[in-house]
């Protein structure tokens, strides 16, 4: 057994390393890294964030790390927990400030030569259509009190009701678009206020629409059935629930803090704070959250149906030719009512993914069901310059992480010192050297998203295939981005 | 006016600043200002109208989040940037203050960082000696 310098990990196998109970500890924690990567981790306080998870009340497992893991508040980014039922609790810093924040996948018809012949086009008429950057709100839709409450309660369902997609769209977004338990009445006015009219906006930061294509497939059989061919066009989706879903998480920071006090847990960090399950704050922040990702899941749904029209637009064809479907859409940030197995009983266990996919096998009753005989998509998305992934779900994911994989490169430069790395160049003109047309509300995002702002994902994806939690389906490439 | 006077503390996913002054209201005068150097450019916007800012905290550290993220709550739902934020009453755990500005305009606002959150990771604000400091974390 190898044991690095860094905080005592264990080595178990080449790609999984064990943080041993200790102090405060109530678990193990597992953190699923290579050597190259283990390096970036012991920078920062990740592993004590790992730590800090495995001594809340009624943790169940192994307080998990995503090879993709990075300091983040209370949880790291990358962090997967699981709690029981009757002794377990919910915490927000487990969820994240951008609740649902989100990535979602559209194969087409069309090819890599057809985008080509469009990119240009295509870019300014997506960076046109979809609002994006500071202060953007969506200039058509107006929603009232009325039909804010019916989002907050229906999700992505609502949009499709209401005329942005399609029903089939439902079937292939992680619990069909709509968390049930949602309830709107548990949202601060605040919240409501803050973002009602951010609906149909992509926001900033790493949020992004991008329109690349299959450029190697590793699967053939698992890439047929989520309808992925060599050389096609794609278009990835990623963005959450906006001001709306930040202002859940600051309100509920506040309310369980309080909570926390009362009920006696003494917290690592402010930022984990949290209360019983089934206590009266624990189910309130649940619905709040759940109310929120709809809002996030109603959001990906909106600006879908924006992508569609555009490329309709721009390629002059009718939506019956493009065959821009959705694939899937998964969660990045979320709290979700699961049932798994612990100690050969199936429990219905509150699990938390801060910055990392579900990942469910062949044959679970919660995969659609055009995808049950080979399991779920799993999004992973790069960064701008190089590639993003889709993989499949495993079995080895259910045993080991409650169905969890990685959900991206994660960063290596803080964005001022990607500004320093950048001044003096014109990333825009590098990268559509390379082959890559960006636009970005400002030039700051755009430097501070370049390319080697991120660990390479192929890394990442390269430790979540060897161990077994998800396997290599195909690599999309960049062709055109708009960021926010 | 002059620039605020901070110190950026920087991690790849986080971005956190650190300041000092004689006195807790200067903290948070300090702190604020310092806030919205981070968000955009403050010099770009004119001080023609004022909102109230009444917050309540547990603690200095709840108080300090509290006040910096009802800045950034009125920024995004009122759809406002600030240029000068006056610490008035700071007492038993309340903060009454006024926050001057503009509605935000694209076309003549610079917008620097865009913020999600102000968080607790490794907060800090206390006395050391003679000055009083704070340390906070920003969610990007």
């Amino acid at each position: 057994m190898a044991t690095t310098e860094l905080s005592g990990l264990v080595q178990v196998d080449p790609f999984r390393w064990r943080l041993p109970k200790g102090g405060r500890m109530l678990v193990d924690g597992l953190v699923y890294l290579d050597r190259p990567l283990i390096e970036l981790v012991g920078k920062d306080l990740s592993l004590s964030q790992v730590a800090n998870v495995a001594a809340l009340p009624g943790i169940v497992g192994h307080s998990l790390a995503m090879p993709d893991v990075h300091q983040g508040y209370g949880f790291p980014i990358g962090g997967v927990a699981a709690f029981r039922p009757d002794t377990g609790i919910v915490s927000p810093g487990g969820v994240g400030y951008d609740i649902n924040c989100g990535v979602r996948l559209l194969r087409s018809s069309l090819r890599r030569e057809d985008l080509a012949a469009h990119a240009g086009a295509l870019l300014e008429a997506l960076f046109a259509r979809i609002p994006s950057g500071v202060g953007s709100q969506h200039q058509e839709l107006r929603l009232g009190p009325k039909a804010l409450d019916e989002v907050l309660r229906h999700g992505a369902a609502w949009a499709v009701r209401n005329g942005f997609g399609v029903p089939a769209d439902l079937a292939h977004i992680e619990n069909g678009g709509c968390l049930d338990w949602a309830d709107p009445g548990q949202v601060s006015r605040r919240a409501l206020e803050r973002g009602h009219g951010q609906l149909g906006t992509l926001g900033s930061g790493n949020h992004f629409v991008e329109v690349g294509y299959v450029d190697r497939i590793y699967d053939p059989e698992v890439a047929e059935a989520f309808g992925l061919f060599q050389d096609q066009m794609t278009v990835f989706i990623h963005t959450g629930s906006r001001g709306l879903g930040h202002q859940v998480c600051d309100d509920a920071i506040r309310q369980l803090a309080a909570a926390s006090r009362r009920y006696g847990i003494a917290l690592p960090d402010r930022e984990l704070c949290c209360a019983p399950i089934g206590s009266p704050e624990g189910q309130a922040y649940l619905a709040a959250m759940a109310a929120a990702a709809n809002f996030a899941f109603a959001n990906r749904q909106l600006i879908t149906q924006a992508v569609r029209d555009t490329v309709s637009l721009v390629f002059g064809l009718g939506a019956g030719r493009l065959g821009l479907d959705l694939v899937y859409d998964v969660c990045h940030n979320i709290a979700k009512k699961e049932l798994h197995e612990v100690a050969g009983k199936t429990l219905e266990l509150i699990v938390h993914r801060k910055g990392a996919t579900r990942a469910f096998p062949a044959g679970h009753p919660e995969v659609p069901e055009a995808y049950r005989q080979v399991g779920q998509p799993v999004l992973i998305p790069g960064d701008m310059g190089r590639a993003s992934y889709v993989l499949v779900g495993t079995p080895r994911a259910m045993s080991e992480t409650f169905g969890s994989a990685c959900h991206g490169a994660g960063r290596v430069l803080s964005r001022h010192a990607a500004i320093k790395a950048a001044r003096g160049r014109n990333v825009v003109q590098e990268l559509a050297a390379a082959g890559v047309l960006v636009r970005g509300a400002s030039r700051g995002t755009v430097v501070e998203e370049m390319p080697e702002a991120y660990k390479d994902v192929q890394q990442v994806v390269h430790v979540v295939h060897e161990a077994g939690l998800a396997r290599k389906v195909a690599r999309l490439k960049p062709v055109v981005v708009i960021k926010g | 006016m002059a620039a605020p006077s901070y110190r950026l503390l920087e991690h790849p996913a986080d971005l956190g600043f650190e300041v000092q002054a004689p006195s807790l209201s200067g903290l948070f005068a300090a702190a604020a200002a310092a806030f919205l150097d981070i968000l955009w450019d403050p010099a770009g916007i004119a001080p023609r109208e004022h909102l109230a800012i009444e917050v309540s905290g547990e603690d200095l550290p709840e108080l300090l989040v509290a006040f910096l993220g009802e800045i950034l709550f009125l920024a995004e739902a009122r759809g406002f940037g600030f240029c000068r934020i006056a610490v008035g009453e700071l007492a038993g755990g309340r903060l009454a203050g006024q926050a001057w500005g503009e509605p935000w305009d694209p076309q003549r606002h610079q917008s620097r960082t865009v913020v999600k959150a102000v968080t607790y990771h490794q907060i800090f604000v206390g006395q050391e000696g003679e000055a009083w400091r704070a340390r906070v974390f920003l969610d990007l």
